[in-house]
């Protein structure tokens, strides 16, 4: 029972981190490969935060989201003057840059070694101990999220985000500027990665550079792209296929010698079968 | 009202525009015409901010509604979207706090144009003269007083076409200013008060439609006659 609540605590992060990136790859058509960047400044500040200055949960969340905010304007800022390759570019560049901090700024991350002992949150004088009372947190978070991205893409703010992916040079001769609400919704998303980073880094309560790098940004976008693009049910669907499929596939009497390979190949090979299927993806709203 | 004096643009060593001035007085319909590549698109998009200028002054008080040469749509929005676009808030916070909107007016507009059995329609499911009307509603939308049509009628059915032309009367009748660029010569004269004739960039005639349209030059460079 432990194990199945272990996965889905991971799988309901990894849904509030698609959700939050469909913002801007499905929502607005900005292809950014640097949300784990995000996420690792939330599951780092929180994590510093707790253990060295002694803050408590929610006071860690807020500093880290504060932090992330400063990346994101400053980096949203510079991505949200360009467009397509060049803007996937960037953000990739973004996240080897906080990888590369994560990794070599050893005074302050511990490096490669992690910072271990991350204290589970309290709230109100509730300490989340025991894992079922942690997934029905990360569960609350979850729908936090679905219900703000409900509505921001219902809004009439979410309008202007579908014609910037359509195509955001015919907003500015009816008094659009489209960088700002790139800046926005990038800064939204990245709060939201900050968010679930807080989340993780408490659940796992050891981290280390390896879980932010951009294998990991990949990743999430994996998820968007199988569950479906511009879909916020079909994160949450792509997220609990891409995290609880490798875990399925231990069940299905591989023989040992070759079982861990074996799975790897197999859940690619399903991969590929799901996005010859339908290329747009699970739930998937919108196909450029 | 739309004036503009002096509007330069050039593109590397090619002056695509060269000192254009005019002024387009509220409730009038001033054409646009020329041969192709005259620069009549290329003044419009400076004109409208689409393209930045290297001289002049534009004075267009009241914003403007326009719409493009080639069609541009936001194929995966529906018809009504794209019409909201234009009568919703506009700024970052206040689109952003703005969660429900009043669809009437928008409906109305899709009426004027006649696509109100598309209102959900997304646009790249309309043909390619259907797309056109979009546009121009997505443009009267704007409810601003002067407006730049380039090329309305291209692609449209001969009912789209008096539908179209109807439009653009009312919101001339609505004290609107509008510029209209157009080949068709007939429909020139009909809608058009003044015109003003581009050719290589330059203005080679300016005035009432006949008197324009009987001027050697703008028959020589025009009608290459």
């Amino acid at each position: 029972m432990e194990y199945i609540i272990h996965l889905l605590i991971i799988a309901s992060i990894y849904s509030s981190l698609a959700i939050s990136l469909n913002l801007l790859v499905g929502f607005t058509g900005i292809l950014s490969v640097t949300h784990a960047a995000f996420y690792g400044i939330g599951a780092y500040a929180t994590a510093i935060s707790m253990k060295t200055l002694g803050f408590s949960f929610l006071a860690s969340v807020g500093f880290g989201m504060l932090i992330t905010l400063g990346f994101a304007l400053l980096v949203g800022f510079v991505l949200s003057r360009v467009r397509g390759d060049y803007y996937a570019l960037g953000s990739f560049g973004f996240n080897v840059i906080v990888y590369s901090i994560l990794l070599n700024w050893d005074a302050l991350t511990k490096g490669p070694l992690g910072i271990f002992a991350i204290p589970r949150p309290t709230i109100a004088g509730f300490t989340f101990t025991s894992n079922f009372s942690f997934l029905l947190l990360t569960i609350l978070v979850c729908l936090l999220l679905v219900v703000i991205s409900y509505y921001i893409t219902r809004s009439s703010f979410g309008r202007v985000l579908k014609a910037i992916r359509d195509d955001e040079l015919i907003l500015a001769p009816f008094g659009y500027t489209a960088s700002y609400f790139k800046l926005a919704i990038f800064s939204i998303a990245a709060l939201m990665a900050s968010l679930c980073g807080a989340l993780y880094a408490t659940y796992i309560s050891f981290i280390d550079p390896s879980s932010f790098s951009l294998n990991e940004s990949i990743f999430i976008l994996t998820i968007i792209i199988l569950g479906g693009l511009a879909s916020i049910r079909g994160s949450i669907i792509g997220a609990m296929v891409l995290v609880l499929l490798p875990e399925a596939l231990r069940f299905v009497g591989l023989p040992n010698e070759i079982a861990a390979q074996l799975r790897v190949v197999l859940y690619g090979v399903a991969l590929v079968y799901l996005m010859y299927a339908r290329p747009s993806g699970l739930f998937g709203k919108y196909s450029p | 009202m739309i004036h503009v004096t002096h509007i330069t643009k050039s593109f590397g060593g090619i002056q695509a525009v060269r000192d254009v001035s005019f002024l387009c007085e509220p409730g009038t319909i001033l054409g646009l015409i020329g041969p192709n590549g005259s620069g009549k698109s290329t003044l419009v998009n400076v004109l409208t901010g689409m393209l930045p200028k290297d001289r002049g002054l534009i004075r267009i008080p009241g914003g403007f509604g326009r719409t493009f040469q080639d069609v541009y749509v936001w194929e995966h929005m529906t018809v009504l979207e794209h019409i909201l676009l234009m009568t919703q808030q506009r700024s970052l916070m206040g689109s952003l706090l703005e969660f429900r909107i009043d669809d009437g007016p928008a409906r109305l507009i899709l009426q004027r144009v006649g696509l109100s059995q598309y209102a959900d329609t997304h646009a790249k499911q309309l043909s390619y003269g259907q797309r056109k009307l979009p546009e121009i509603g997505r443009a009267i939308a704007t409810g601003a007083p002067n407006f730049f049509f380039d090329e309305p009628f291209a692609g449209l059915f001969p009912e789209m076409i008096e539908r179209v032309k109807n439009i653009i009367r009312e919101e001339k009748a609505r004290g609107a200013s509008i510029v209209l660029i157009e080949h068709d010569m007939s429909v020139i004269r009909e809608l058009c008060d003044r015109i003003i004739v581009l050719d290589a960039g330059v203005v080679i005639g300016e005035g009432k439609v006949e008197e324009v349209l009987a001027n050697d030059r703008v028959i020589e460079a025009y009608l290459g006659e």
